[in-house]
């Protein structure tokens, strides 16, 4: 990334004696959605709020193209900032909540009214704009949150898990709602997410983050496909992690062995050595049942086997490795004591180090 | 139907003692202040021949023998001094002069009977100032001349209600005091209450508890001994005069007692519980991230509190206020002992009344009016109260 829009320069936070945020580095795009992932505790939302400047870094510099505004108090940082409960004003309507920035920022009274309409409109929520924040629902606050939060074009949208309070059918709406604004306004949105599923679908790029730092920033494939370390295989997602010892290496590809001796072929992005302990990760659902593939294919003995409506979750025993595989409903019925061949190719079959 | 009967039966079991503590002990001392405040029973049941005889006296011509022959006749009548005495008491608060003039006629009429001549017994039964109130008193067992008196009025020879003087009385004056000096502690509590309300709020753990223990404890402690505190730390040998002398910012006392000053202070103080609390309350279910939120969107932060957190305190101002005011218009302890002269409120003449006085009338009449006045600003509050400006 040649010219960063914001930029955290070796930043951190520590609440006395607790680092929250630990010497962090991270460039984001102008226009580009970058959500910030992790468990609670894991530094994402305190990033965010130093961002805003609710909170001041210890140590460290932020930038907003190009001009330094760890300084700078959050009411001239001129960033939209959707809380978790929304943070509504609950003595003004909607109306007046989406007016306050423009009225903040000295405008005409008619000029105020129509770019509420307008970002009102746009969020579907022209007609209830006199409504005050206890007789919306849910869904309709968030909206109301987001427009406020659209309505004085910021440089940038900052979300701190706004969806959290919704359920999972309006959430899922309000994902696409959210992605397709990103695209159709050009915004810059930080957003903070403990929910996987949710920064998979609507990110341009994910930073997960583990004890003030970041794991790994990334595509979400690139997250999802070639986790860096365990942790980010493990949250992002779910994975069968295996340990093996390297036997030989050869560019992009490993050959390893498991402690039950099996072989295997990976699939890996770091340099290896022979005879070092690895962690593999292998996604349950890459996993074929009744296949055989040249690369890595065995048969185990099928030990539990759950029904999941779109899927079927079948439990191998431990001399296939204890694997957890995600089976397609389509395919052949299977039962506890079966013998099946497993098999997967060597680029589902991942070194996270 | 017995079911319900017998469950509405001991729903009212459990609630009667409270009616009837409600009914013992504040429906009927209240009535019968408010009857005492306009009942005046004394001479229509004492003098009833009297009370004919006058009803159609135009009371401006001369008094004329049948009221002279009926009064005396009634006057005769009277056995028990007590009943004179009281007769005697009530006629002489309209017109001074009674109490000789009933000694002398009463003496006279036990003497030589009820067919005794009045005129011969005082000259003064001959002037109609002496009937006036004679009649007035007589027509009817209910009076408005409290009430009026509590405000500074009274009804002239022709019964029109005129203002007195402002030598004769200074009710109304005391009456504006009251709420002046309640208005200002008011002010004054909301101006101390509101920062510490939203510092209490803003705080955690123990500090908070001892920013609600230091408002709290006073609460707990008597009222007169704070005032009594107060007593002490006002004068001018006291705490507050000999530190600011010693710091060299004053060099005689300031003047903190028997005055104005002395009073606001101490009642402010006792009063400031009742304005923290109710904000404390409101201010803690106002969502943490609303201030934040409106820095976000671009408001300083004294625009923030201005558009944001004051209009959401207003609940607990508002009903603050109305604990302090109510509670300081009804004070008496503290301008007692901290005022001057000139610093009494209304408790203090209806205490003087009451029981300096023993004229219950006027007592209770400065109640009403104290009650009316009170329930008057308390519509007022619930209607600035209303939806509009707490629709939350």
């Amino acid at each position: 990334m040649t010219d960063p829009y914001i930029r955290f320069d070796k930043v951190s936070k520590a609440f006395g004696p607790l680092t929250v945020v630990d010497d962090l580095d991270l460039d984001i795009a102008r226009g580009e959605f970058v959500s910030l992932l992790g468990p609670s505790g894991s530094g994402k939302t305190t990033l965010l709020m130093l961002l805003a400047g609710f909170e001041a870094a210890t140590k460290g510099t932020v930038w907003l193209d190009g001009k330094r505004i760890d300084r700078l108090p959050p009411h001239r940082r001129n960033m939209g900032v959707v809380f978790q409960n929304y943070a509504l004003f609950p003595h003004m309507t909607a109306a007046e909540n989406v007016a306050f920035p423009l009225q903040m920022r000295g405008l005409a009274k008619p000029d105020i009214a129509g770019k509420v309409q307008r970002v009102l409109d746009m969020v579907q929520l022209g007609r209830l704009k006199e409504r005050r924040p206890g007789q919306l629902s849910g869904g309709q606050q968030q909206r109301v949150a987001l427009a406020r939060a659209l309505v004085f074009e910021p440089n940038v949208i900052l979300m701190d898990e706004p969806l959290g309070a919704l359920d999972k059918q309006l959430r899922m709406q309000m994902q696409l709602d959210i992605r397709d604004l990103h695209r159709r306004l050009g915004l810059t949105i930080v957003f903070v997410t403990h929910d996987q599923s949710e920064a998979l679908t609507m990110s341009d790029r994910i930073a997960v983050f583990n004890r003030g730092k970041i794991e790994q920033i990334g595509s979400p494939e690139e997250i999802y496909d070639r986790p860096h370390t365990r942790f980010v295989a493990d949250f992002v997602g779910e994975t069968n992690l295996v340990e093996a010892t390297v036997e030989t290496t050869g560019g992009s590809e490993a050959t390893v062995v498991l402690s039950s001796g099996k072989r295997l072929t990976t699939s890996t992005d770091m340099a290896l050595e022979p005879r070092q302990k690895v962690m593999l990760s292998i996604r349950p659902e890459r996993i074929r049942l009744g296949e055989t593939s040249a690369a890595n294919s065995f048969s185990g003995r099928i030990v539990d086997c759950v029904y999941h409506g779109d899927h079927l979750r079948v439990m191998l025993d431990e001399a296939a490795g204890g694997l957890v595989v995600k089976a397609e409903r389509s395919g052949r019925a299977w039962a506890p004591g079966d013998e099946v061949a497993v098999s997967f190719t060597p680029a589902d079959c991942w070194v996270v180090g | 139907m017995n079911v319900a009967l017998r469950g509405r039966l001991v729903g009212l079991a459990l609630v009667a003692p409270l009616l009837l503590f409600l009914a013992g002990f504040f429906v009927w001392p209240l009535v019968t202040m408010m009857q005492g405040a306009v009942s005046d029973p004394i001479a229509a049941r004492t003098l009833p021949t009297t009370a004919r005889a006058t009803a159609n006296w135009d009371r401006q011509s001369p008094p004329t023998p049948e009221m002279k022959a009926a009064l005396a006749h009634d006057l005769a009548a009277l056995k028990q001094d007590q009943v004179v005495g009281d007769l005697t008491r009530r006629l002489n608060s309209a017109q001074s002069g009674f109490r000789t003039l009933m000694s002398r006629t009463m003496s006279a009429v036990r003497e030589q009977g009820p067919d005794v001549d009045l005129s011969a017994v005082d000259k003064r039964w001959n002037d109609i100032k002496f009937w006036q109130p004679i009649a007035e008193a007589a027509a009817s067992r209910y009076t408005d001349r409290y009430l009026l008196a509590a405000l500074d009025m009274d009804r002239d020879a022709a019964g029109d209600i005129v203002t007195l003087p402002e030598s004769q009385s200074a009710n109304k004056a005391i009456l504006a005091r009251t709420f002046f000096v309640s208005g200002l502690v008011t002010l004054f509590c909301i101006v101390i209450g509101l920062p510490y309300a939203m510092l209490a709020v803003s705080v955690t753990g123990w500090l908070r508890g001892v920013l609600l223990a230091a408002v709290l404890l006073p609460l707990w402690t008597s009222l007169l001994v704070r005032t009594a505190a107060w007593f002490i730390l006002l004068q001018d040998n006291g705490l507050i005069n000999r530190g600011l002398m010693a710091l060299g910012l004053i060099d005689r006392p300031l003047a903190l007692i028997f005055n104005r000053t002395g009073v606001v202070i101490a009642m402010t103080h006792v009063l400031l519980p009742f304005m923290v609390l109710p904000i404390f309350s409101v201010l803690l279910a106002v969502p943490r991230n609303l201030m934040p939120a409106a820095a976000s969107l671009g408001a300083p932060p004294l625009r923030a509190f201005w558009r944001v957190l004051l209009p959401l305190s207003v609940r607990g101002i508002v009903s603050g206020s109305l604990l302090v005011f109510m509670a300081a218009i009804g004070y008496y302890i503290t301008p007692a002992l901290i005022g001057g002269p000139t610093d009494q409120m209304i408790s203090y003449v209806i205490a003087f009344y009451a029981t300096g006085a023993a004229n219950w009338g006027m007592a209770g009449a400065l109640g009403v009016i104290l009650l009316v006045a009170t329930l008057l600003l308390y519509a007022v509050y619930q209607r600035l109260a209303s939806d509009k400006a707490m629709g939350i």
